[in-house]
C-alpha cells in the first residue's frame, strides 16, 4: 500500500517536473519572441510619433517661421506626449543637441545628439537606447540643413509590464496545467495501479490464509490484470484439482481413511467458489477526479457571473442586480445542504452524487440560453441545489472510503479538490468566456457536468453503502446539537473561518489592494495566494491530524494563526502586510480544513448522534451561514472605521473564538474525567 | 450695366442646375445681394447644382444703396418667387423688418425667405430665437460667437487688451462689438470710423483710428463683421501691418482678400451651400421656414496669413499651425 502511494507520488512529481519544465522552456522562448516582436512595436510607436512632431515643426519653419522663432512648442511637445499612451518624454533639441523645449517626466538621462549627427539613411528615425527609455529622433530642417531635432522616448516599464504579466499568466496556466494533471494522474494511476495492485494483495492474503474460495473481477486492463486473471486462473484450478481429489478419494480402496485426511485439509483450506467476485471498489481517490470536474466546471463562472448577471438586466439591475444570482447560488447551497445529507444517507453517495449532478446540469443549460436577469437567478439557483447535493455526497463517499486512520487525509482530499477545481475553473474560465463568450463557457460547464455524472456511473460501486441511522430532519438537528463538541465546532471554528473568508478575502482584500494602486491583474494574484497556499496546508493539516490525532489544537493553532496574520498591520506597512495576512489566512483555513471534516465520523459514531452525512451537511450549513455574513459585516464594520481597522476587527475575532474553542474544549474534557 | 450683371448671373445658375427629377418648373429664387456677388452666392447656387435640383436664380443687387430696398420689396410682391434669398444683415434688416413688427407695405411677406451672411438676426430682431424663428424666414449665422473668437485669438497669443475698428452706422458691428466689450470691460478700445456730415461713414478716418489703436498699445486689434471696413479692407489692413498691429478678423475676406493677420471664420462658401441646403428644405421637402431652426457651421476655420506674421515678426504657435489654414 505504500509503495503503491509513494509510486502514484512519484509518477505525479516526474509529470509535474517534466511539464514544468516543457512549459518553462517553451514560455522563455515565447517571452523572447514576445519581447523581440514588441520592441520593433515600440520603437515604431515612437518613431510615429516623433514624424508627426516632425512633420509639424518642419511645416511651421516651410511656413516662413524661423527655427528659432518657432513658438509654443512646450505646449505642443505636451500635446504629443499625453496623445500617446507610454511615452517617457518629447524633446526638441537644437543641432548641437541641447535642449530647446521639453515635456515628459523621463527626460533625466537624455543626452542630444552631437552635433553633426547625420539624418538616418532613407529617412525614418534614428533609434537609440537611452537609460530605460528607447529615444527615436528625427531632424528638423532648415534651408536644407540640419537645425535641430525631435526626441521620443518611450518607457521599457511598459515592455517590462507587459512581459511581466505575461509571465504571471504562464505561471497561472502551468499551475492550473499541473493541478489539473496531477488530478487526471491521480485518478488514472488508481484506476490502473493502485486500485489493482491492492486487489492482488487481498487476493494474495486470503489465498495465503487458506482462503481458495474468491476470485478476482478479472476485466481490469493493466500489468496487474494479468497478475489477477492468473491468480484467478490458479484458484479454479485448485478448485477444480480438490473436487478430482475429492472424487478420487470416494473411488479408493481406501476411501475411509483418504476422506479423514481431506477433513484435515478441509479444517485448515477453504475451498469452492463464491458468487460474488473481489473487485476493484471505488475508493477515496477516485473520488476526487469527479469532484475536481463538477467544481471545475461550476467555477467556471465565477469570473463573470456578475457581468453576465449586469449584461442581461440591460443596466436596470444595478450593482444589487449583479449580486442576484450569487445570492441566489449561496442560498440554494444553504437552503439544499441538509436536504443533501438526508438523500445521501438514504440513497448513498453515488445515487445522491447522480440525482445532485441533474439539476447543476440543467442550471448551467438554464444560464446558458436565460434572457433576463430573473431566469438567471433562478438558473444559478438551480445549480446552487445541485452543489450542495453533490458535495455533501462527495465528502461522505470520502469519509466512507477514507482507510483506518487516514481519515482526515481523506477528507482533506475533498477540500483540496474542491480548491483545485475552483483554482483551475475560475482561471481558465476566465480565459474561456473571453473567447469564446459567456453562454458557450456556460455550455461547457454543462457538458463537464455530464462527464462527471458518466464517472460517477462507471467508478463508484452501484449502490454505495447506506448508513442506517435515518431520523427525521428536525430530529437530526436536535440530536447533532445536543452533542457539545458539534456546537463548539460550528460556533467557534466553523462560522468564524467562513466570515473571515467572506469578510477579508472576498470583500475587504480587493478593496484594499485597490487602495494601494495595484491594477486589476494583480489584485486577482494578491488574491489567488489564498488559494495557492490552503492547498498545501490542506495537504499537511491532514497528514499532522492523521499522525497527532490532535484536530482540535489544530483547529485552535490554525484560529491563532490566522487572527495574527490580520493583526499584522499593527506591525507592518500595508502593502506588505495585506499579502501576508492574505497568505496567512489561506494558510490557517488549508490547516483547519481537513480537521474539522475529520472530527465529524467520530461525533456521528456516537450513540444517538445522527449519521456522518448529516452531521456534515450541518457543518457545512453552518460554514454557509458564515459566508453569507462575512462580508455584509466586513462592510458594515468597514463603513464605521476603516480598512485597515475593519482587518484587525476581523483578527480579534479569529483570535477570540480560537482561544473560547480551546478553553471549551479542556472545561469539556476535565468535566468528562471528573465524571469517570 | 447692372441688368447685364443680373442676366448673366441667372443664366448661369440655370445652365449649371441640371434637373434630373422630374419637376413642373424649376424654383424660382429671388437673390437680393448687397454688394454683388460672392463667394456665399457661389455655395448656394452650387448646393441645387451638386443636388440636381433646377433653380431660376434671379439676381437683384443693392450695391450697399439701402435706398433701393423698397423698390426690391415691391418686385418680389409682384414676381411672387417660391423662395427668397437675402444676402448681409443690412439688407435682411431693411427688407424683412422686425419679427413682431412686420409692415406689409414696406416688408417683404407672404413668401419663404433664407438669410445669408447675417449677424446676430436675434438681436438684430429678424427672427424671435434661433430654434424658433417666430416667422417664415430662416437662415444660417456665419460668425462664430465673440467668445470663441476671443479665445481662439489667445491661442494664437495671450492679450489683455484689444482695439476694435467698426463702422457705427452698421447694426451687425454694432451688435459684435457690444458682445466684445461684454466680454472684455475696459480692456477693449473701441474706435468707430468717424461720420461725414452726411452721417455716412468716412474711410479718410481709418488711418486715424488705426493710430490711435497703436498709441493706445493694445496686444491685437479686432474686426468685426463690417460691410464698410470690409469694402475698405486694403486700406484697413495694409495701414495696421505698417504700424505692426496684428489684426483678427471675424470675417474670411480680410484675411483671404486683404493682409490681415489671423481670423476664426466660416468659409463664405460652405455657409452659402448651408443656406441653400435650407432652402431645400423648404422647396423640395415642403418644410415650412418657422420649423427650420437657424443655425451656424459647426466647423470654423482659422485662417492666418503667413506674408502678415513675417512682416510683424508675429508667428503663430506650432501646434496652431497643425489645424490652420494658411494664406
Amino acid at each position: 500500500m505504500t509503495s503503491d502511494r509513494h509510486l502514484v507520488s512519484r509518477v505525479v512529481i516526474v509529470a509535474a517536473l517534466l511539464l514544468t519544465m516543457a512549459v518553462a522552456f517553451v514560455s522563455h522562448s515565447a517571452l523572447r519572441s514576445f519581447e523581440a516582436e514588441l520592441r520593433p512595436e515600440l520603437e515604431r510607436e515612437a518613431s510615429v510619433v516623433g514624424e508627426i512632431g516632425a512633420r509639424t515643426l518642419q511645416r511651421a519653419i516651410e511656413l516662413g517661421v524661423p527655427f528659432g522663432s518657432l513658438s509654443g512648442v512646450d505646449e505642443y511637445l505636451v500635446s504629443l506626449l499625453t496623445a500617446q499612451q507610454g511615452l517617457s518624454y518629447v524633446l526638441l533639441t537644437d543641432a548641437v543637441g541641447q535642449t530647446i523645449a521639453s515635456a515628459g517626466g523621463g527626460v533625466g538621462s537624455f543626452s542630444g545628439l552631437p552635433a553633426g549627427t547625420l539624418s538616418p539613411q532613407r529617412g525614418g528615425a534614428l533609434m537609440r537606447q537611452l537609460g530605460d527609455s528607447y529615444d527615436a529622433a528625427l531632424p528638423i530642417l532648415e534651408d536644407g540643413r540640419i537645425v535641430g531635432w525631435i526626441h521620443v522616448g518611450i518607457s521599457r516599464a511598459r515592455l517590462d509590464s507587459v512581459l511581466a504579466d505575461m509571465r504571471w499568466d504562464v505561471l497561472i496556466v502551468l499551475l492550473v496545467v499541473l493541478l489539473a494533471t496531477s488530478e487526471f494522474l491521480r485518478f488514472s494511476l488508481f484506476r490502473t495501479v493502485s486500485a489493482p495492485v491492492d486487489l492482488v494483495s487481498r487476493l494474495q492474503a486470503r489465498l495465503a490464509t487458506g482462503d481458495w474460495t474468491t476470485r478476482a473481477q478479472d476485466n481490469i486492463v493493466s500489468e496487474a490484470g494479468q497478475v489477477v486473471r492468473q491468480l484467478n486462473v490458479l484458484v479454479r484450478r485448485m478448485n477444480d484439482r480438490w473436487d478430482r481429489l475429492r472424487w478420487m478419494a470416494t473411488q479408493s480402496d481406501a476411501a475411509l481413511r483418504a476422506g479423514a485426511v481431506l477433513d484435515g485439509v478441509r479444517q485448515r483450506l477453504r475451498f469452492g467458489l463464491a458468487s460474488v467476485q473481489d473487485g476493484l471498489g471505488t475508493g477515496a481517490a477516485s473520488g476526487r477526479l469527479p469532484l475536481f470536474l463538477f467544481v471545475f466546471a461550476e467555477q467556471l463562472s465565477t469570473s463573470f457571473n456578475p457581468i453576465y448577471a449586469l449584461e442581461l438586466a440591460g443596466g436596470q439591475g444595478g450593482i444589487m442586480g449583479a449580486a442576484l444570482p450569487i445570492v441566489a447560488f449561496v442560498a440554494a447551497v444553504a437552503l439544499f445542504t441538509p436536504l443533501g445529507g438526508t438523500v445521501v444517507a438514504r440513497r448513498g453517495p453515488r445515487d445522491a452524487m447522480l440525482i445532485g449532478l441533474v439539476p447543476a446540469a440543467l442550471g448551467h443549460v438554464g444560464a446558458a440560453f436565460c434572457t433576463d436577469l430573473t431566469t438567471f437567478a433562478i438558473a444559478r439557483g438551480i445549480c446552487g441545489a445541485g452543489y450542495a447535493v453533490v458535495t455533501i455526497a462527495c465528502q461522505v463517499h470520502l469519509a466512507q472510503e477514507a482507510p483506518k486512520g487516514r481519515v482526515a487525509r481523506s477528507l482533506g482530499g475533498f477540500t483540496a479538490a474542491v480548491m483545485t477545481g475552483a483554482v483551475c475553473g475560475t482561471a481558465i474560465g476566465a480565459v474561456l468566456a473571453d473567447r469564446v463568450g459567456f453562454r458557450m463557457t456556460l455550455t461547457l460547464s454543462m457538458a463537464l457536468v455530464l462527464v462527471t455524472a458518466l464517472l460517477v456511473w462507471r467508478t463508484f460501486v452501484a449502490g454505495g453503502v447506506t448508513e442506517q441511522k435515518p431520523m427525521g430532519l428536525w430530529r437530526s438537528v436536535r440530536a447533532a446539537f445536543a452533542e457539545p463538541r458539534f456546537v463548539l465546532l460550528v460556533l467557534f471554528a466553523a462560522i468564524p473561518a467562513k466570515v473571515l473568508l467572506g469578510g477579508f478575502i472576498f470583500f475587504l482584500a480587493p478593496l484594499e489592494l485597490r487602495e494601494l494602486g495595484l491594477s486589476q491583474a494583480a489584485i486577482g494574484r494578491n488574491v489567488m495566494l489564498y488559494g495557492l497556499c490552503m492547498l498545501p496546508a490542506i495537504v499537511f493539516g491532514a497528514w499532522l491530524t492523521d499522525r497527532t490525532g490532535r484536530g482540535g489544537l489544530i483547529i485552535t493553532l490554525a484560529g491563532v494563526l490566522n487572527g495574527l496574520a490580520l493583526l499584522l498591520p499593527l506591525w507592518l506597512e500595508k502593502d506588505t502586510a495585506l499579502p501576508l495576512a492574505i497568505i496567512g489566512t489561506g494558510l490557517a483555513q488549508g490547516l483547519a480544513s481537513a480537521p474539522m471534516l475529520a472530527i465529524i465520523p467520530t461525533l456521528s459514531s456516537i450513540l444517538g448522534a445522527p449519521n456522518s452525512a448529516v452531521m456534515l451537511s450541518f457543518l457545512r450549513l453552518g460554514e454557509r451561514f458564515g459566508s453569507v455574513i462575512g462580508p455584509p459585516a466586513a462592510a458594515a464594520l468597514f463603513a464605521l472605521s476603516s480598512g485597515q481597522q475593519t482587518m484587525l476587527a476581523l483578527g480579534v475575532i479569529s483570535l477570540a473564538t480560537s482561544v473560547g474553542y480551546a478553553l471549551s474544549l479542556t472545561i469539556r474534557k476535565r468535566q468528562q474525567e471528573e465524571e469517570v | 450695366m447692372m441688368l447685364q450683371r443680373r442676366h448673366f448671373l441667372a443664366a448661369s445658375a440655370s445652365l449649371l442646375a441640371t434637373p434630373a427629377v422630374a419637376q413642373e418648373r424649376p424654383f424660382r429664387i429671388m437673390m437680393l445681394l448687397t454688394r454683388g456677388w460672392e463667394e456665399a452666392c457661389d455655395g448656394f447656387r452650387d448646393h441645387f447644382a451638386a443636388r440636381r435640383i433646377p433653380v431660376e436664380l434671379i439676381v437683384r443687387d443693392i450695391a450697399t444703396d439701402m435706398r433701393l430696398v423698397p423698390g426690391l420689396v415691391q418686385e418680389v410682391r409682384q414676381v411672387r418667387p417660391d423662395l427668397v434669398y437675402v444676402w448681409g444683415t443690412g439688407l435682411a434688416v431693411a427688407a424683412l423688418g422686425p419679427w413682431d413688427a412686420v409692415d406689409p407695405t414696406r416688408h417683404i411677406t407672404g413668401v419663404p425667405v433664407v438669410f445669408n451672411i447675417v449677424t446676430d438676426p436675434v438681436g438684430n430682431r429678424l427672427i424671435r430665437s434661433n430654434t424658433d424663428p417666430g416667422r417664415p424666414v430662416t437662415g444660417t449665422e456665419y460668425i462664430a460667437s465673440v467668445d470663441v473668437q476671443m479665445r481662439a485669438m489667445a491661442r494664437y497669443r495671450p492679450f489683455t487688451r484689444v482695439a476694435t475698428i467698426f463702422n457705427p452706422n452698421e447694426s451687425n458691428s454694432r451688435s459684435v462689438v457690444a458682445q466684445v466689450r461684454t466680454l472684455l470691460g475696459n480692456n477693449l478700445v473701441e474706435l468707430p470710423v468717424a461720420l461725414n456730415s452726411a452721417g455716412q461713414p468716412d474711410p479718410d478716418s481709418i488711418p486715424t483710428a488705426l493710430m490711435q489703436a497703436r498709441q493706445s498699445g493694445v496686444d491685437w486689434l479686432y474686426i468685426p463683421p463690417d460691410t464698410f471696413l470690409n469694402n475698405h479692407r486694403v486700406a484697413l489692413t495694409r495701414g495696421a501691418l505698417v504700424l505692426g498691429l496684428p489684426l483678427f478678423a471675424a470675417t474670411e475676406r480680410f484675411v483671404l482678400f486683404g493682409e490681415g493677420l489671423a481670423g476664426l471664420v466660416s468659409r463664405y462658401y460652405s455657409v452659402g451651400a448651408f443656406t441653400g441646403y435650407k432652402a431645400e428644405q423648404i422647396l423640395r421637402r415642403g418644410r415650412p421656414p418657422e420649423s427650420i431652426p437657424v443655425e451656424t457651421l459647426t466647423r470654423m476655420s482659422y485662417l492666418i496669413r503667413m506674408e502678415s506674421a513675417r512682416h510683424l515678426n508675429f508667428y503663430p504657435p506650432v501646434g496652431l499651425l497643425r489645424t490652420a489654414e494658411t494664406a
